[in-house]
């Protein structure tokens, strides 16, 4: 029997855990909760209970193609065209019931109005219970026990309903993630070697991974066979692209459906993307002796909420550690939160000498998503960093 | 000296100009319809036989615009704005800004003192702010671009005209004409809301003198005076303001040809 | 001479003017003219709420500068627009106001403690003196000039009311309250009107003069649901302390901000249903998402026909505005009987 590359092994594992997720979820083997990307999957397994994110099953649709449809038939229930094309897709999903049905839909308000603005339509059309987990707006140790203490109540209101959730599988979970959480950081710290040795177009397309795998046994599997792959890897010389003639910072998601965006920047234009944003692991190791205080401060501490600075350093750092020529942001549509904080970003990205591209697009609708203008501006912007460096090879401009 | 040739593949109109060195010798403009390779071929072969040279004259040719891509001879493919930059600042050295107003898309881009692209600003999610949004207009108030030019100019007030959307300015536009405001205000106030748009472009990436415009909007004196209003400063505007991206290509041509 | 105390701007009906009065310094609602020009794009996204553009541009570019302003974090535009003022306006002090999302004590207990750190902050600004009376005094003015208010709009018409909530809304609520007192009151109960009659929902405090444009139309507006018009006039009196005020903020009828649209929902259908409505007109404000997510849960629940326009910040002229609404008044059936009062 052939052996399996040790570069695929980590797919393997990935899809082992997705498909194990929805095959629980479908078969109602355990409790269903819908909730946003920002809601710690922990706190889910931690109930007994699995995370289904319709933000992410919309980067799927996408995927295959299906979101245009799924689009439309929201906008025909009345959901305007300018909001957020992830939460208009979920919508599409959850209106056509294509989504295991949830026995509860718990949102936060990390880190976008949108989030918790289509899992509470959410909730009414799948007849589930919806809770709101509420997030102070400070980094504070009052923040964090006021969110502790809703944390708790949602799960005790959860255990109340007779569905099966039960709140000792907590510290397993937190184990789990913690241990997932250390294979991580040895990613990260491995996809500091230049050349790259994965892609960040495959790293964000792992979006699902990170946001609902910690907290479960896939998640420890995937991470853990994905760095010993990219060691590998970089033992053996094998870059991510044959050819790398630039590094990218990547701010926000990517568009999910198929295209020739990426890989005609990754790998024809030899930009790799060296890191993103999304990828960022914020937080602390989690403590099973104090599980709420843990999942709070996961919440509280993220650099997406709380004054934009958070989301500069992190960017900054991000920059510095993988030594990146450039920074792009990926302007979604519908996404407030992020794109108006762009003249922000840029000025610190000008401040720090790293040059800044805006990108318009669409990360799950295609027919928005303009891939030939978006080529066009990368194709500028790497340009003009070529040129930039020619100048400062040269030693002085004339 | 090496003959270079640059060829700007646009969704309206294909633009073809030959520079010895950096001296333009010959140019061509034709509308691009259905075929962008076709097109790209019989332009280039119009400018040649205009100079009477022929294709193996050519050391090197570039190719930008979106057409660029499936150019039926072997180029070197550079974006337009890269090749506007570089045609905007050869004519005018002391150019820092472009401001570049096409067919489907305006950009605003920024050079330092060689001509290199420093940064750019585009808008392309949008039809405000484009030349096809003028044509629209243009149709809807029974005119011709030319007329929009003469009749902006000699209006004394202008019609306020919505910058935020183009469906909000179309029906706005389509009121006033119902409420029987005379045409010279409705166009100036067209022109105003399109230069907004342009002045968000330029807030983008900051405004640095000189500023030269490029692109066929270029040409509507009635729009010109506008924005030189609004950002307070004259503008430079080429002789052939359509051919820039072909020509800044020709000279990208030409430095590889003599580097080679 | 007699300084003026200091101007703070607020952007939220959640921001209570109390606080700022009560701290010294002169509360006003941050209403700018017009929409923000395209140079803002170099601060803003184009495609972003225009009430928070322009919001933007007037505090940028104001002289002498704003003394500080109040922003709540009530939705995702306002938060960045608190960012993008502290980086590119630092000469504007800038007050965050976290707002829960739902309601109880929790959440009271949680607000009082931003109110009196927002109370605190504007005390020590330049040229703030604290009034006599405090909180407990500014809760009586304000309550007062509501219940004044509310007075007006049973017989005023709903842009003339929008008109004058404007204005008092820039004054100081002593002079507010002695120049509605001083106003002849018309006859008492509602006029016969033989137009159909409409509910208005919408977010943004909206321009008077597209309610006019709305009556012009040929409709009658009963009663609207926006930041600056009804649902303020329904803050419940009473609030000497931080957590009275609170509570009366988050009591009342929530805005489709808030994470309430039962409540919300059964507040529309009791207006509604009062004034005797016999339609809605959903004013969206273009890439406002908390009202666009708001239109759905409406058109639902609605017994009413809900006609669905969407607008820019301002007055636009549109004649699409009329055409429409006219169009849709034509399908509504004409009044039966003159409109109630009104939930109080």
């Amino acid at each position: 029997m052939k052996r399996v590359p040790e570069t695929e092994s980590y797919a393997r594992e990935a899809v082992r855990w997705g498909l194990g997720l929805l095959g629980d979820a479908v078969g109602r083997r355990r409790p269903v909760v819908w909730c946003n990307v920002a809601l710690p999957s922990e706190f889910v397994y931690g109930l007994g209970a699995i995370p289904v994110m319709p933000e992410m099953a919309a980067g799927f649709a996408a995927a295959w193609r299906g979101s245009p449809e799924l689009i439309v038939r929201a906008e025909g229930q009345g959901f305007p065209a300018d909001l957020c094309s992830f939460h208009r897709c979920a919508l599409g999903l959850a209106l056509e019931g294509w989504l295991p049905r949830p026995d509860a839909v718990v949102a936060t308000s990390l880190f976008c109005d949108g989030a918790r603005k289509f899992l509470h339509h959410a909730s009414r059309l799948m007849g589930a219970p919806y809770f709101l987990i509420d997030v102070p707006y400070e980094q504070s140790a009052h923040a964090a026990r006021t969110v502790a203490a809703r944390l708790q109540e949602v799960a005790r209101e959860l255990e109340g309903t007779g569905r099966g959730f039960d709140s000792r599988h907590l510290p397993l979970a937190l184990e789990s993630s913690n241990r997932a959480r250390r294979h991580y950081l040895e990613v990260m710290r491995i996809r500091r070697h230049r050349p790259a040795p994965w892609r960040g177009s495959e790293a964000l397309s792992y979006a699902s991974v990170f946001f609902m795998a910690f907290g479960s046994p896939g998640g420890v599997r995937v991470y853990r066979t994905l760095a010993r792959s990219l060691a590998a890897r970089v033992r053996s010389g094998r870059p991510a692209v044959p050819r790398e003639r630039w590094r990218l910072l990547w701010l926000h998601f990517r568009p999910f459906y198929p295209g020739q965006l990426l890989p005609w920047l990754e790998v024809e234009q030899g930009a790799v993307i060296a890191a993103e944003d999304m990828s960022y692991l914020w937080w602390d190791e989690l403590d099973p002796d104090r599980p709420w205080e843990s999942l709070a401060r996961k919440m509280t501490s993220h650099f997406m909420w709380g004054p934009v600075e958070r989301r500069v350093e992190v960017m900054l750092r991000l920059a510095r550690d993988y030594a990146v020529d450039g920074i792009v942001h990926y302007s979604h549509w519908g996404c407030r939160q992020s794109c108006g904080a762009v003249s922000v970003l840029r000025q610190a990205s000008a401040r720090a000498g790293i040059p800044f591209l805006n990108l318009d697009g669409d990360c799950i609708d295609p027919r928005n998503g303009r891939e030939e203008q978006a080529r066009t501006r990368l194709e500028a912007f790497l340009e003009s960093i070529a040129e930039r460096r020619e100048v400062l090879a040269a030693g002085s401009g004339d | 000296m090496p003959l270079a040739a640059g060829i700007d593949i646009g969704s309206l109109t294909t633009k073809a100009v030959i520079v010895d060195g950096d001296r333009p010798v010959a140019w061509a403009l034709r509308p691009t319809g259905a075929f962008s390779q076709q097109s790209a071929r019989a332009a280039l072969e119009e400018a040649l036989a205009s100079c009477g040279r022929s294709f193996s004259d050519l050391a090197a040719i570039v190719a930008t615009g979106y057409g660029r891509i499936s150019v039926p001879f072997p180029a070197r493919k550079v974006t337009e704005i890269t090749c506007h930059a570089r045609g905007a600042w050869a004519e005018f050295p002391r150019t820092r800004t472009v401001i570049d107003v096409g067919g489907q898309d305006s950009k605003v881009i920024r050079v330092d003192e060689r001509g290199r692209v420093t940064d750019f600003a585009m808008n392309d999610k949008c039809a405000a702010g484009t030349g096809r949004f003028l044509e629209v207009m243009a149709r809807a108030l029974e005119i011709d671009l030319e007329e929009m030019a003469r009749l902006s100019l000699s209006a004394r007030s202008a019609a306020t005209v919505s910058s935020t959307c183009t469906v909000f300015a179309e029906s706005e536009v389509i009121s006033l004409i119902a409420q029987g405001r005379p045409r010279d205000e409705i166009v100036r106030g067209l022109h105003e809301a399109i230069c907004d748009r342009l002045q968000g472009l330029v807030a983008r990436v900051g405004a640095e003198p000189e500023i030269t415009m490029t692109g066929g909007v270029a040409l509507n004196r009635g729009l010109l005076a506008v924005l030189q209003e609004r950002l307070g400063q004259r503008i430079n505007v080429p002789r052939h303001p359509q051919l820039q991206g072909a020509y800044g290509a020709a000279l990208i041509a030409a430095e590889q040809a003599s580097a080679a | 001479m007699h300084e003026l105390p200091p101007a703070v701007y607020y952007t939220c009906s959640y921001v209570p003017p109390e606080v700022i009065w009560a701290a010294g310094c002169r509360p006003v609602r941050l209403l700018p003219s017009a929409p923000a020009p395209g140079e803002c794009d170099a601060f803003l996204p184009r495609d972003f709420c225009p009430y928070v553009r322009a919001a933007f541009w007037d505090l940028h570019r104001r002289a002498p500068p704003a003394a500080a302003v109040v922003l709540p974090t009530c939705c995702d535009p306002m938060r960045r627009l608190a960012d993008v003022l502290r980086q590119h306006s630092p000469h504007v002090p800038c007050f965050l106001l976290d707002l829960p999302r739902t309601r109880g004590k929790r959440e009271e207990e949680y607000l009082a403690g931003r109110l009196e750190e927002i109370l605190a902050a504007l005390r020590a600004l330049p040229g703030a003196v604290p009034p006599e009376g405090g909180l407990a005094e500014a809760s009586r003015l304000f309550a007062e000039v509501r219940h004044l208010l509310h007075r007006v709009a049973r017989t005023a018409s709903a842009p003339a009311v929008h008109r004058l909530i404007r204005q008092v809304h820039a004054a100081d609520p002593r002079q507010a309250v002695a120049s509605l007192l001083a106003r002849e009151t018309t006859a008492s109960g509602p006029t016969a009107d033989a137009r159909p009659r409409v509910l208005v929902v919408t977010s943004h405090p909206v321009d008077p003069g597209v309610l006019e444009v709305i009556e012009q139309a040929g409709a009658r507006v009963v009663a609207e649901d926006s930041c600056l018009g009804d649902r303020l006039l329904t803050i419940p009196p009473g609030g000497s302390t931080p957590r009275e005020l609170a509570a009366a903020y988050l009591g009342r009828p929530p805005c489709p901000r808030m994470e309430l649209p039962e409540e919300r929902l059964a507040y529309l259908e009791d207006v509604a249903r009062a004034r005797g409505a016999q339609g809605i007109i959903f004013l969206a404000l273009k890439y406002c998402d908390n009202l666009g997510y708001d239109f759905p849960w409406v058109r639902e629940r609605s017994a009413l026909p809900v006609l669905f326009l969407e607008s820019d910040y301002g007055i636009s002229a549109s004649g699409q505005l009329l055409t429409r609404v006219q169009a849709f008044v034509e399908t509504l059936p004409l009044p039966a009987g003159p409109p109630g009062p009104g939930p109080e």
